[in-house]
């Protein structure tokens, strides 16, 4: 178990040095119990203590970077089993694979695919992170080329999928120099490869059948000095997957089997049903999903479900507050106050949108929490409707003067007609009432 | 002659009882009614035994200690069916949907009329009052007869059922009890316990009986009431016993409230729109016709617990001048009393339904009020009473509206709305007099005079694991759920977010550990959390959701407790601000050193007593201090510190944890010399 | 009484479906729950069962499933029998969205369409009942009755409207689907009400309300794990099956304003997604509305 902060800060010298970057040391500690900071930032802990902390403080699942430049990823760092527990920080990356004996333009157009596609939604832009070449050729210098078409390493994060060591250094020639993962060291073959990539510093995949044996094998390049490992549990299906990732996030999480402490990774391309793989592996502790191309809806579910997954559960997605015009709307249209949770946003979209009424959702900044908690909790104020009415411009949008509240807001609906002059209608409560509503109330 | 009518009632069932037993006895051949998977369904439901012929019936009979609702419903399987339109036995396949509109609410209650009534008219009227009510009739006797003359249309349509030409047919309404019993309850034949169970529970049923009833028909109607169903006489014959006289006009109005059946009402009879749309709306001098209270006059509102026999529901009455006697802009005095009862209600419920005069007059279009007890400010705007709205509205929307959101409680409510200044200004002292002793009933409170806690689990939704505990001298960490509270919602919603917590044997008196509270917390959290305490930040403290007023947290290098509420954003000396401790405790973990409280835990004898309490406090913004102001000092006064308030710093005299350190020491405060907290 | 141990709890078993041996009509009646552990973990739990959802009024039905099935949307009893028959799906979810048109009153129907898919199916039928609160009352009746011996999955109870639903259990003999909003302890707190009313916890199965993928499904998803793991934990007001329904999956604008050639993929992986996640947080059911989305969920299942 993780320790708590006033048991940490026993162990530091409580100077209030500020040396670590924070203010008193009780601060450094809370840092240090969640995972949020590290011992090595004390100046002043005999190596004894820093061990000790850095045991338990040390995330439960390591960091691993791949790639190098503004596409590259960081995998591992988790804290919890489940989402609602806290949250999942880093979603996993997903790489399409190619082979070595595919011509170059197909090589070339799924390179360019994963290059090129995002897609957007609530303010993110959602990628596919990268491209893993297969070796098939059996030619060591077939490898090495297909590698510089996917762009080498410095353009996209890259994982090196082979079992021969010529190849493994054929394609490290190439793109050694760019973190790419290397795939993947076993019993028989962890030696060389461990000291392949410790030349380049690269993180390496450890394979094997069940969690014992990956915990062995991966203490031991870790000892020989690769430091940033993925584990890969060789699944027999797809269910085994589920169960073996669970067993080992666990342990990691319990600190049981520090050797587990390592994202994971899964080839989803392995069941013949890549869908339900990405899925699993997404929903499961995967750090890094190896999967053949993808076509356009599957891509966009999976990335779609990827970001809810790892979306803070305690801290919902915000929408940018600001004006929206929905179903094409005319001066005339009405404007509908509500706030910035994710959640409500949705919920009201699909109605408005499916009820085809021209209208503008007035989105007002209130930290994304939900209407009937910005009212009770003073987030939802007259003040803050006035500012934003005038920020978004709203008056210049439209020919009236009238706000539709939510139905929870009501409370609000006298003060908000004095801060800001327009005259109020409350609204239903519930968002699947709100085309009713419209429909029968409207007027402008 | 009291006496003689006392036997008059009882002689006659007697007499029933003994003719009844007699043709038990002389009962004979096969005994059995149609459609039915349930034989003879009381004397099954009684004994478990499905009577076929005669000698099982007096088996039946004897095995259930001769009760008479066995005796003739034996009797009545024997004989023959009845002519339209009368239905007789009612077989399961309808039954079984006259069941369903009982269980899903279309049907509020059941009831049986029996006899002839003395006038057609009043019977006829009863009937319409069942069906206004949602109540579905059972008729049996000649009060069939009678209601058809009056033009009354009876038949299933109209949930007016004429059992049979006999009052003696009215036993098919104990088998239609029995059977719903058996289809819907779960009740196993020959479960007496659990039939009785759920026709006191469930199946909210009363007979009124008109006069008229042979000696055997009054025993066997005077049998129902071991099912808990009151017999109420409408008319001459039936006095003293165990049966209940009513008039006519308030035969049904008296079963209702005997059953705990209650219709919701929705429309308000006021000619203001009421909705928590218009909670909002204010309104302005100018679109006022007319105000009370607010500094202008005298006002107050007072909610008080009655005796029901007190209590006429939904009278409302005005004591003094109404709205349109005088001229616009003008201001009265105003005495808002609410006279609630009922069978649930308890006077611990006063305050909190008394909060709710607040909302509801709120919600009227054109009513506004705000503050509370004799600080209230009420106006009515000129739009509403040009309407035709006078102060005597807002007495019956208080009426309904209680009615309506409190059904389990209040039975009954009536209003007195006081406008006359000399009556309210002498009304004025008894008003005070009760909120003194509620305020005493509360602030006097011990967590040691109470057996129970209440628990919170609304947060659980954004911190899965955590639970709060809410006892009399710790309000919830929120601030917006005392002890009462809790107590009262649970009382209101049995399956909600706060449940009893059975404070158990003491573990730790100091750190407020209790055995019962770590057992609730742990099948509460889900397992997560084994032991809290109450009373401790150090050990086992509570969990946090992220709701809290303010954080307490340890200060180690002054040894002492630094108080950090949600409004302030600076940082405080530890190096943190509000959010950024919120941030690392919330989500219902527990952080020892760290907890979340409400601001008036501050100033309770438990706040943090295993860590010295107030005492201990060394730090809290400006705004708290002066907050908790006059409160604090008194409290600091009583423990003998009147010169600890100004040894508390804040963030102009410490906003570093080395100006604290500096401060404290020039102080001289007590936490310096305090056992080490860690 | 809450029944709760601190030991772990085995999820109740619920029976859907009656064969002639149970009193019905079908041909196999299922068993879902009796899971011990977390989905995948090999406790030797049965598969979750796909249920393609079939409506009475197509108008109120995603078009890109009307385009699918054709004038099959048209025939309800033709649909359902396609649904098992050639679309492969465990059982059929009979929505009865004829309700929703204002004034409805056609009560024969809902008895008669009730039957008539009976007549064309052969295994358990999931049926949801009245889209409007003041209809509850006549249209379970009438549904209820119609099934009468076969344990329908009636749904759905809500907090606030849950009465005819379980009368309608209790007085035909039905399972339930209780759905709350998204919340652990509301649907704790309906299953209570339910019990209180007379319907057994081994006829409840719970709908945590499940927002569209992109759409707020991260919530839903983390309700069932969370729901789960306190049933795991010793909750038995919470020890029931799950059942999965995304209504609006289909509705999402990135199905809706997909290109034509991409849309029924773009539905299809939408769902399956969405499903397909719902299993893995631990549904014992899970509904969908493309016939394309059944097989692929089934084919990614086995094994």
């Amino acid at each position: 178990m993780a320790m708590k902060a006033l048991d940490i800060y026993k162990h530091l010298p409580k100077t209030n040095c500020k040396k670590c970057g924070y203010p008193t040391c009780l601060a450094f500690a809370m840092k240090l119990a969640v995972g949020k900071a590290e011992v090595e930032a004390c100046p002043d802990l005999d190596p004894d203590t820093k061990s000790l902390l850095g045991g338990v403080t040390r995330p439960p699942v390591r960091l691993v970077t791949i790639g190098a430049g503004e596409r590259s990823i960081a995998v591992g760092e988790e804290f919890v089993l489940f989402r609602h527990e806290k949250t999942f920080y880093h979603p996993p990356g997903i790489m399409v694979q190619v082979s070595d004996t595919w011509p170059e333009d197909e090589v070339r157009s799924v390179v360019e695919t994963v290059k090129e596609t995002v897609v957007q939604r609530v303010g993110q832009d959602l990628v596919v992170n990268g491209v893993a070449v297969k070796y098939e050729s059996n030619r060591p210098e077939r490898f090495a080329a297909t590698v510089a078409l996917a762009g080498g390493g410095s353009t996209l994060p890259l994982v090196l999928i082979a079992s021969d060591p010529a190849a493994f250094e054929a394609g490290l020639a190439v793109a050694g120099h760019y973190r790419p993962l290397v795939h993947a060291a076993t019993e028989e073959n962890w030696e060389g490869l461990a000291a392949l990539t410790k030349r380049y510093g690269c993180p390496l995949a450890v394979r094997a059948a069940g969690p014992a044996e990956l915990a062995s094998l991966a203490g031991k390049c870790a000892e020989a000095g690769t430091p940033d490992l993925v584990l890969d549990p060789a699944p027999s299906s797809l269910a085994g997957f589920i169960a073996t990732a669970t067993e080992i996030r666990r342990s990691a999480i319990g600190r049981t089997e520090p050797a587990l402490g390592y994202p994971l990774y899964l080839d989803a391309g392995a069941f013949g049903k890549t869908d339900a793989a990405l899925a699993a592996g997404i929903l499961k502790y995967a750090g890094i999903i190896v999967t053949p191309p993808l076509a356009s809806a599957s891509r966009e579910a999976a990335l779609t479900l990827r970001q809810n997954i790892y979306t803070d559960p305690q801290k919902p997605i915000q929408v940018t507050p600001g004006i929206y015009p929905i179903n094409e709307p005319g001066p005339d249209a009405p404007i509908l106050l509500t706030v910035n949770f994710s959640l409500t946003y949705f919920t009201l979209l699909g109605y408005l949108e499916a009820s085809r009424i021209p209208c503008y959702l007035f989105i007002a900044d209130t930290e994304g929490l939900s209407v009937l908690t910005a009212v009770a909790g003073g987030k939802l104020t007259e003040t803050l409707v006035a500012d934003s009415l005038k920020k978004f411009g709203v008056a210049d949008l439209v020919d009236h003067r009238l706000l539709v509240i939510p139905g929870y807001a009501a409370p609000l609906s006298g003060k908000i007609e004095d801060a800001t002059g327009w005259k109020v209608l409350v609204g239903p409560r519930d968002a699947a009432d709100l085309p009713g509503y419209l429909e029968k109330e409207w007027k402008a | 002659m009291k006496d003689r009518l006392t036997d008059s009632l009882a002689t006659a069932i007697e007499h029933g009882r003994t003719g009844l037993d007699a043709r038990m006895q002389a009962l004979s051949g096969k005994l059995a009614y149609a459609d039915t998977a349930y034989a003879l369904p009381v004397t099954y439901a009684v004994t478990g035994i499905a009577v076929r012929d005669a000698d099982g019936a007096r088996e039946a009979y004897r095995q259930s200690g001769s009760n008479l609702l066995v005796a003739c419903e034996c009797l009545m399987a024997g004989e023959g069916g009845v002519e339209i339109p009368y239905t007789g036995f009612i077989p399961d396949a309808v039954l079984r949907r006259l069941g369903y509109t009982l269980v899903d609410g279309s049907v509020t209650g059941l009831g049986l009329l029996v006899g002839t009534p003395e006038s057609p008219d009043a019977a006829a009227a009863i009937c319409r009052e069942m069906q206004e009510k949602y109540l579905l009739t059972f008729l049996a006797g000649g009060v069939v007869e009678a209601l058809s003359g009056a033009g009354v249309r009876l038949g299933l349509d109209y949930r007016l059922v004429p059992l049979g030409p006999e009052s003696a047919r009215g036993i098919h309404f104990a088998d239609i009890l029995a059977r719903v019993a058996m289809m819907f309850g779960g009740v196993q034949p020959g479960d007496v316990h659990s039939l009785l169970g759920y026709a006191a529970e469930r199946a909210k049923a009363f007979v009124i009986a008109f006069p008229g009833l042979t000696d055997e028909e009054a025993a066997f109607v005077d049998a129902l009431r071991v099912l808990g169903i009151p017999i109420l006489a409408a008319g001459k014959g039936y006095e003293g016993g165990e049966w209940i006289p009513v008039a006519p006009a308030t035969a049904v109005r008296t079963g209702m409230d005997l059953r705990g059946i209650r219709v919701t009402v929705t429309a308000i009879p006021i000619p203001m729109a009421c909705s928590p749309a218009f909670e909002g709306k204010s309104i302005r001098k100018e679109e006022m016709y007319v105000e009370f209270g607010g500094g202008r006059t005298p006002a107050f509102e007072l909610l008080r617990m009655r005796p029901r026999e007190e209590v006429k529901d939904g009278k409302v009455t005005v004591v003094g001048p109404e709205v349109d006697a005088v001229p616009a802009g003008a201001a009265l005095p105003l005495a808002i009393l609410v006279d609630v009862a009922g069978a649930r209600m308890r006077a611990d419920y006063e305050p909190v339904l008394e909060r709710r005069i607040h909302t509801f007059v709120n919600y009227g279009e054109g009513s506004w009020h705000v503050a509370q007890r004799d600080l209230i400010w009420v106006r009515l705007s000129k739009e509403a009473v040009a309407k035709g709205v006078r102060i005597r509205d807002i007495g019956t929307l208080l009426a309904h509206k209680l009615k309506a959101e409190f059904p389990d409680h209040i039975d009954a409510v009536q209003v007195t709305l006081v406008t006359d200044r000399q009556k309210v200004e002498g009304m004025l002292s008894e008003a005070r007099e009760a909120y003194a002793r509620r305020d005493e009933r509360i602030s006097g409170m011990k967590d040691e005079d109470v057996e129970t806690f209440y628990s919170c689990t609304l947060c659980q939704t954004f911190a899965p694991n955590h639970v709060c505990v809410i006892t009399p001298e710790r309000p919830a960490l929120c601030g917006a759920i005392t002890w009462l509270d809790a107590r009262v919602a649970h009382e209101i919603a049995p399956a909600g977010a706060n449940q009893p917590v059975p404070k158990g044997e003491t573990v730790d008196a100091v750190c407020g550990e209790f055995a019962g509270v770590n057992r609730f917390v742990k099948k509460a959290s889900h397992g997560e959390v084994d032991r809290i305490s109450l009373y401790s930040m150090i050990e086992n403290p509570m969990t946090a959701c992220g709701c809290f007023e303010c954080i307490a947290a340890i200060v180690p290098e002054v040894n002492g407790i630094l108080v950090v509420s949600r409004d302030f954003t600076g940082e405080t000396p530890l190096g943190m601000t509000f959010s950024t401790l919120a941030g690392t405790i919330g989500g219902g973990a527990q952080t020892p050193g760290f907890i979340g409280i409400s601001k008036n835990y501050i100033l309770s004898d438990r706040f943090l007593q295993a860590e010295n309490g107030i005492t201990r406090v060394v730090w809290m913004p400006a705004s708290l201090k002066e907050e908790l102001g006059d409160r604090l000092r008194e409290k600091l006064a009583a423990l003998g510190m009147p010169d600890l308030f100004a040894k508390i710093a804040d963030e102009v005299s410490a906003p570093t944890i080395e100006d604290l350190v500096a401060f404290l020491e020039r102080v001289d405060h007590p936490a310096l010399a305090m056992r080490s907290l860690i | 009484m809450t029944e709760q141990s601190d030991e772990g709890l085995t999820i109740r078993e619920v029976r859907l479906g009656a064969t002639r041996e149970e009193g019905g009509t079908r041909e196999v009646s299922y068993v879902i729950g009796g899971e011990r552990d977390l989905p995948f973990s090999g406790d030797g739990a049965g598969r979750p069962l796909v249920a393609l959802e079939i409506c009475d009024d197509p108008r109120f039905w995603p078009p890109v499933v009307r385009d699918y099935v054709g004038d099959l949307a048209n025939d309800t009893a033709e649909w359902a029998r396609a649904a098992e028959r050639t679309y492969g799906a465990d059982l059929v979810r009979l929505n009865f969205t004829s309700t929703k048109q204002r004034g409805f009153d056609a009560f024969d129907a809902i008895a008669a369409t009730t039957e008539e898919v009976l007549a064309a199916t052969a295994r358990p039928l999931i049926v949801e009942g009245s889209n409007e609160p003041e209809l509850d009352s006549e249209v379970f009746r009438r549904c209820g009755e119609a099934g009468e011996g076969e344990r329908l999955l009636l749904g759905t109870a809500e907090a606030d409207r849950y009465r005819s639903v379980a009368a309608a259990a209790l007085a035909y003999g039905h399972a339930v689907i209780a759905q709350s909003p998204i919340d652990v302890n509301l649907a704790k707190q309906l299953n209570i009400l339910l019990r209180e009313t007379g319907v057994p916890q081994d006829r409840i199965v719970i709908d945590p309300y499940a927002g569209a993928l992109g759409y707020g499904f991260e919530y839903s998803y983390s309700v069932m794990e969370r729901i789960r793991l306190a049933a795991l934990s010793g909750d038995a007001d919470l020890a029931m099956p799950m059942i999965c329904a995304p209504t609006d999956t289909l509705s999402v604008r990135e199905v809706r304003e997909a290109a034509p050639a991409d849309q029924e993929a773009m539905a299809v992986a939408w769902e399956f997604y969405t499903a397909y996640a719902a299993i893995v947080a631990g549904a014992s059911i899970v509904c969908v509305r493309h016939p394309l989305t059944v097989e692929r969920l089934k084919a990614a299942l086995e094994g």
